[in-house]
């Protein structure tokens, strides 16, 4: 819960669940790997 | 069915109705509140007589609710149990008023947070910074810090002018409390991702298959701080990156994941480019609107231990970001103003 005193505002700061950050992170880089690999097969 | 205007209206005026009756004696505000990347809610405070402080209740979400179809009784008996529940704040913010007063009182509790300048140029205004690149580190004082988050108050330039201490000193005070409040984390993904599938019952066996060890110039790494909160100012502490690049022998870039936390790889690993393509591929689909940093990707040179954009340059970026104002100013002069942005 936020509060406010006279001007002061505290805020209560959490996260989101990072885990689907950061396994779109994780897809992506595989995904990018992989397509480098094939790359450097075909060439 | 009511507009946001009168809805709000309508829960200042009939809260007291729904309080219990030992509570009938509070006073009723409405206010906006600035979040981050210049995110605005609308809140009630709710504030007993003799208290100097009260619980700010967003009511956007109600108001969502109520377009939903939520019904209007319900939703204010909703209300009122939040402001009950939250009617005496912790005993440690009680005082908050007076103590903040006290730079003794707040500068061991300083903290460095990263944010994105161009999302915050209202609140950067009246707040100090440093700029770094396209993001800004503000200063925060850290009140509590448990499992569910920290409690913070940003710390404007009227603070500063109270207590007579100036933006450098801040800056500095914050970088030496940042190491020992919040110390940096650095773990692998592989390690991330083989808690995460152990902690939802894949095999020991089956999870070290899959993210078992690699060349550390092939691994992502996420750094962050120990509370996973506000954890992208790290990569600020020059040490951390400094020991990572050491370890892989390269520069590295960093991606800006969120507020929370970047993550770093070999400069081996992509292109500027391709990498920034990806940072706002996930942005776009993965990232509350307050919690992005940017969509841009930086390189961390190893030898001169700098950070600096890898995939534009800033002024690019800032005539880019000049442009899309201009472009957002003209859109908003049509649009109607009581409503809050995701509304419209």
């Amino acid at each position: 819960m936020d509060y406010v005193s006279d001007k002061i505002i505290i805020t209560n700061e959490s996260r989101e669940d990072k885990a689907a950050t950061l396994l779109a992170y994780d897809v992506a880089f595989a995904a990018m790997k992989k397509k480098r690999e094939e790359n450097r097969k075909h060439a | 069915m009511l507009n946001f205007q009168e809805f709000q209206e309508y829960v200042q005026m009939k809260l007291r109705d729904v309080l219990p009756e030992e509570h009938k004696e509070v006073s009723i505000d409405l206010n906006q509140v600035q979040k981050n990347n210049g995110k605005e809610l609308h809140a009630i405070n709710v504030r007993t007589a003799g208290s100097n402080i009260s619980p700010t209740i967003y009511i956007d979400g109600y108001f969502e609710k109520y377009q939903d179809g939520a019904n209007l009784d319900s939703l204010m008996v909703d209300i009122a149990r939040v402001a009950v529940k939250n009617i005496n704040p912790p005993t440690e913010f009680g005082n908050i008023a007076q103590d903040f007063r006290d730079f003794n009182f707040v500068k061991d509790k300083i903290i460095m947070v990263a944010v994105n300048t161009a999302r915050n140029k209202a609140m950067l205004a009246d707040t100090p910074h440093q700029n770094r690149e396209d993001l800004s580190l503000i200063y925060k004082a850290m009140l509590d810090n448990d499992r569910d988050g920290i409690a913070t108050v940003t710390i404007k330039n009227d603070h500063l002018n109270y207590w007579g201490v100036t933006a450098a000193e801040i800056h500095q005070i914050a970088m030496d409390n940042s190491k020992e409040l919040l110390p940096v984390t650095i773990q692998s993904m592989n390690e991330i991702m083989r808690e995460m599938f152990s902690k939802d019952g894949m095999p020991d066996d089956m999870a070290e298959a899959m993210f078992g060890e690699m060349p550390m110039n092939q691994q992502m790494y996420v750094i962050s701080n120990t509370t996973r909160v506000n954890g992208a100012a790290a990569m600020f502490y020059e040490d951390a990156l400094s020991g990572l690049a050491e370890q892989m022998e390269t520069d590295l870039f960093i991606l800006p994941s969120s507020i929370h936390e970047c993550i770093v790889v070999s400069t081996e690993l992509g292109t500027p480019e391709s990498l920034a393509e990806m940072v706002q591929e996930v942005n776009g689909t993965q990232v509350a609107e307050d919690e992005f940093l940017s969509d841009h990707v930086y390189r961390f040179d190893a030898k001169e231990r700098t950070i600096s954009l890898a995939d534009i340059t800033l002024a690019e970026l800032e005539s880019k970001v000049s442009d899309n104002t201009a472009t957002y100013e003209a859109t908003e002069t049509n649009t109607e103003g009581a409503r809050p942005r995701h509304h419209r």
